[in-house]
């Protein structure tokens, strides 16, 4: 039995690489690790009330859709963590902000001048 | 009274001359470990120093005295004696006011910005659980993005984030530079460090020096991270890993960043290392320490001179005859 959080994320990844909604039975053959339908099912729901997941009715099952797309998970955390500078909470903690390219050029040759010295040394 | 405005004096001089002398310090960036000890030591110390002002107003004479039966005693008849008088009893209301305000705005806004920090490290880590992909063998998650990118939650469940943008942009060795430095954050608490002079700055808005305070303080531990990751990777590359991490995510160069005359602070951070390491020396680091520790103990010697002295006084000579056995 893999860690709820890999299951979770196990059946994102299912949802996101689909062409569309899928059952649940879809989702598990898609899986392929010998789990039981209803643990599936259970997470499918968890992370539809969680918002994750979009639910609707086919027939007497139910589909199961993204409700955004995964890179727009992604940017939104790239962008918390790009803005760390104005954080107010401290949440995170970046390892550096950005750079105009002007000083960056500039910034670049005194680095290669830095360590052609170096090798001299 | 004297000790209350002495004590109220002693902030007053640290928050107008504290900050010019750990901002024209060029030491600060040769020992920035030690310039947060003393950023963080100088908005401490200046809250204590008021709320222990409020104290002293509201508590005219504290004797220290061994026997507590005696001790409140004595401290009762001193209040009753100063709230006798309508301006000792104005005074002692104030004092207790703003020995409240001080201490309870600061409590409050630790707490409200740890739990805000906690909740949204949550989210962010719930998020990251189910997008990201964890890199064993580097012990990071790695997340599919363009942008270069490299940060850390810090917490009971700490982990690095790298994109794949940064992983692209990277060496081994830099990338290997790149997790000392958030290595650095993690071990040292900087998210804790850094939430406090948040948590003050906010708390007091009005007070230039918390915001400066907080500033600093968020410009110091990247110095000091980078510094843990020059020591491991040396200078160069820690140069060369924050180049190609900076100047890779134009894209989000925030305003703030853009409008900094005097260049970003990620060039600043570049430039520091490109020379050869110039850290202060042991002694005039340990003078410094002695000065961070000074800087504390002053308020509470303050407080606890008169009271000292006092303790060798009958505080309250018309109380009965066993009040007056003598003090040590």
């Amino acid at each position: 039995m893999p860690k709820f959080g890999d299951l979770e994320s196990a059946i994102m990844e299912q949802i996101w690489h689909a062409e569309g909604p899928l059952l649940v039975r879809e989702v598990l053959e898609g899986l392929d690790r010998g789990l039981a339908y209803n643990t599936v099912h259970t997470v499918t729901e968890i992370l539809h009330r969680k918002g994750w997941l979009t639910k609707e009715r086919d027939g007497r099952a139910f589909r199961y859709g993204a409700a955004a797309g995964r890179d727009k998970y992604v940017a939104g955390l790239v962008t918390e963590a790009l803005s760390v500078t104005d954080d107010r909470t401290a949440a995170l903690v970046g390892f550096v902000e950005g750079m105009r390219p002007e000083e960056a050029d500039e910034l670049h040759r005194l680095l290669s001048a830095a360590r052609e010295q170096d090798m001299q040394a | 009274m004297i000790v209350a405005l002495s004590l109220l004096g002693y902030a007053l001089v640290l928050a107008v001359a504290g900050p010019r002398l750990l901002r024209a310090a060029s030491w600060a960036d040769r020992a920035p470990r030690l310039a947060i000890a003393a950023w963080q030591a100088l908005t401490v110390t200046i809250l204590a120093s008021v709320a222990l002002a409020g104290l002293a107003l509201t508590f005219p004479t504290v004797s220290v005295s061994g026997d507590l039966a005696e001790l409140l005693r004595a401290c009762v008849m001193a209040i009753r004696e100063q709230y006798a008088s309508p301006g000792g009893a104005a005074a002692g209301a104030t004092g207790a006011v703003l020995s409240l305000a001080v201490l309870g705005r600061t409590v409050w806004c630790i707490g409200a910005g740890l739990a805000g920090m906690t909740r949204e490290r949550a989210r962010h880590s719930r998020i990251l659980d189910i997008v990201g992909h964890t890199d064993g063998h580097r012990g990071v998650v790695v997340l599919d993005s363009d942008e270069p990118a490299v940060y850390c939650l810090p917490g009971r469940r700490r982990r690095t984030v790298v994109t794949t943008g940064a992983l692209q942009a990277l060496d081994e060795a830099q990338l290997d530079a790149v997790l000392a430095h958030e290595h650095a954050h993690l071990s040292e608490r900087h998210d804790l460090v850094l939430g406090l002079s948040r948590a003050l700055a906010s708390a007091f808005p009005a007070v230039a020096l918390f915001r400066l305070a907080a500033e600093e303080t968020a410009r110091l531990v990247e110095l000091r991270a980078d510094d843990a990751a020059a020591a491991r990777s040396g200078r160069l590359t820690v140069a060369g890993a924050l180049l190609a991490v900076a100047s890779g995510g134009i894209a989000h160069l925030s305003p703030a960043v853009a409008l900094a005359a005097g260049g970003s602070g990620a060039a600043a951070r570049v430039r520091r290392l490109i020379p050869p390491n110039n850290p202060l020396g042991r002694a005039r680091t340990a003078a410094g320490l002695f000065a961070v520790a000074a800087l504390f103990a002053l308020p509470v010697l303050l407080l606890g001179g008169p009271a000292a002295a006092a303790a060798g006084h009958n505080l309250c000579p018309d109380a009965n005859a066993s009040a007056s056995s003598p003090a040590p």
